[in-house]
């Protein structure tokens, strides 16, 4: 465990002392950006409908008594930069081509640097007066409740974080969730103000990258490679005039084998089955949103005597914003995490492994502002009270699984971006 | 209890209206005469505001080269979301707005697509940062408007009428 400890940290200074570079020349683009407000909404490339869009985005973080994203106890941490590149345009008036360079740093949740969002093409036929038919092919997002596939943009989340319950930004699941090589089948049928949406998705999952093996494999620093059955996510969806109301549901299934190549560490199976249920009603000035889902997961294979281990989480929140003047909102949300729906308390978990009880859920009450000052322009801030541990990084928290650190800690998390 | 202050302010106010009524009828009739003013001005006037917010030049979609085009609702709506992007003759098609904060594109959001102008940015968002679609080009003057409406093959966008 020692070892384990000592290399989480060797990692994160490494990853510190890149991050600190990178930091510098943010904060020197965005005010260079800053010197010179412009007023272009994307940069048109000439040819077409060709467009090009991108943003820069910077966050402060500071926190009471554990990390999040960065060392951010004592005088914050700046460890929360998302930068992005897109283009997109139509090669014919139904087929789509679009992809998306994206540069994200968050501290130790984060350590991928540039990566490659998405490259798709995407081709649609009106299927008569009413439907549409689709396909999408390449690096795709995956689609998965309400705001899985644009994410990694502030400009698309309420205020500064997604409800880390539902979107685990902390994990290293994150890499896995937000996209995956393969194709999508999509389908829209509207009537009037009602409309119906479905996508299905059959991909090869990003599962080996990111810190996902070790994460899925539930085994710290393991080594190996995840293959077997392709990713599943299929999304229904019905949406009353453009999403004024919508209700959704989606749900991913992931089965996978995994290849130890750490000795002493066997080889074993992990099937993952997530659903989620998504509502949102939007009315002029007020947006009222809830999500629940439950994370099942078995392990087989991990351990000596072929045990199974299954286990079941719970994940939701509700969200209220109210867009207060046209360029001023505020947000107040209630988020909830459940390790084990069988073990709300933590305390039969905590027996068993020595851990502090809270380690196996987080409540998270959070307050927001957030304020377009300019025109391309978004300064958010939030505040998070927060009850329990369990969705905070070991990478960020070395001490996490030793320590019995405080169930209550404060979360101040802002952010300024540019967009083009 | 608590209630009591309330409640005397309730008690003054109502014997002060009733004796003034009561002591002198021809303030009931004046309060009356007042009261149906009130309304026959308020029915003049009702038409007259009415009229007079049709007097605003009304926004109207516009297209040079689809002129006869009528469209309805629904396929304004999937115009203007991104997600039609050829015309009915299969010929592709190029969507102009203004600005967000431009009053005449949330008039045109509200008016005639029947949205709130959120709807349509987050709708756009989602595809510029998912690579599924690409949004109607954002123009910044009416001016700029019309010139490329006329410039670009099968473009269309809005006008005031």
């Amino acid at each position: 465990m020692l070892s384990v400890i000592s290399k989480n940290r060797r990692l994160y200074l490494s990853i510190q002392s890149t991050a600190l570079r990178c930091r510098e020349i943010v904060i020197g683009v965005i005010t260079l950006l800053f010197g010179f407000p412009q007023h272009a909404s994307a940069l048109e490339l000439g040819v077409g409908d060709w467009q090009a869009h991108g943003f820069v985005s910077q966050g402060y973080t500071l926190t009471s008594d554990y990390n999040f994203f960065g060392n951010s106890r004592g005088d914050g941490s700046l460890d929360f930069t998302e930068i992005g590149v897109n283009f997109s345009g139509h090669i014919q008036p139904n087929l789509l081509l679009a992809a998306q360079g994206l540069y994200r740093n968050t501290g130790g949740s984060d350590r991928e640097d540039f990566r490659l969002d998405f490259a798709n093409l995407d081709y649609h036929i009106p299927l008569g007066e009413r439907a549409t038919l689709g396909i999408r092919a390449g690096r795709v997002k995956n689609p998965f409740g309400l705001y899985n596939e644009a994410r990694d943009v502030v400009w698309t989340r309420p205020v500064v974080l997604l409800p880390q319950s539902v979107y685990l930004d902390s994990l290293a699941l994150r890499q896995a969730m937000i996209a995956s090589d393969g194709g999508i089948l999509y389908g829209r049928y509207a009537a009037g103000d009602h409309a119906l949406t479905t996508e299905f998705l059959v991909s090869e999952p990003l599962d080996n990258t990111g810190g996902a093996a070790e994460f899925l494999a539930g085994i710290p620093n393991v080594r190996g490679e995840f293959e077997g059955r392709p990713l599943l996510v299929g999304r229904m969806g019905y949406e009353w005039q453009e999403g004024r109301f919508r209700l959704m549901f989606s749900a991913v299934d992931l089965d996978r084998d995994f290849k130890s190549t750490t000795p002493g560490v066997s080889s074993g199976n992990i099937q993952t089955f997530y659903p989620l249920a998504s509502a949102q009603l939007n009315l002029e000035s007020w947006s009222f949103t809830g999500e629940y889902g439950r994370i099942t997961s078995k392990r087989s294979g991990f351990t000596p005597n072929g045990a199974v281990l299954e286990n079941t989480s719970e994940n939701f929140y509700v969200q209220a914003q109210y867009r207060f003047k046209s360029d001023w909102s505020a947000l107040l949300r209630f988020d909830s995490f459940t390790a084990d729906v069988n073990d709300r308390s933590g305390r039969y978990n905590a027996a068993i492994t020595g851990l502090p009880k809270h380690n196996f859920y987080a409540r998270d009450l959070t307050a927001g502002l957030r304020w377009e000052f300019q025109r391309n322009w978004l300064m958010a801030a939030e505040y998070h009270s927060v009850w329990g541990t369990a969705l905070l990084s070991p990478v960020d928290n070395p001490g996490l699984m030793q320590k019995n650190g405080p169930e209550r800690w404060d979360m101040l998390t802002m952010m300024i971006s540019y967009r083009f | 209890m608590e209630f009591e202050p309330v409640l005397t302010i309730y008690k003054m106010l109502n014997i002060r209206l009733f004796s003034i009524f009561k002591h002198r009828p021809q303030s009931c009739y004046r309060a009356l005469t007042y009261l149906a003013a009130w309304f026959t001005f308020a029915a003049v006037l009702m038409p007259w505001s009415g009229s007079a917010y049709a007097a605003n030049p009304a926004i109207v979609p516009y297209s040079m080269t689809h002129q006869d085009t009528q469209l309805t609702r629904d396929e304004l709506r999937e115009i203007f979301f991104g997600r039609q992007t050829r015309w009915r003759d299969g010929s592709p098609l190029r969507a102009f707005v203004l600005p967000d904060q431009h009053p005449m594109h949330i008039r045109f959001s509200k008016e005639v697509l029947g949205v709130y102008p959120y709807q349509l940015r987050s709708a756009w968002d989602r595809m510029i940062y998912s690579g599924t679609g690409t949004p109607p080009s954002v123009v910044e003057s009416l001016e700029q408007m019309k010139t490329l409406i006329k410039e670009t093959p099968g473009a269309i966008g809005y006008i005031e009428k």
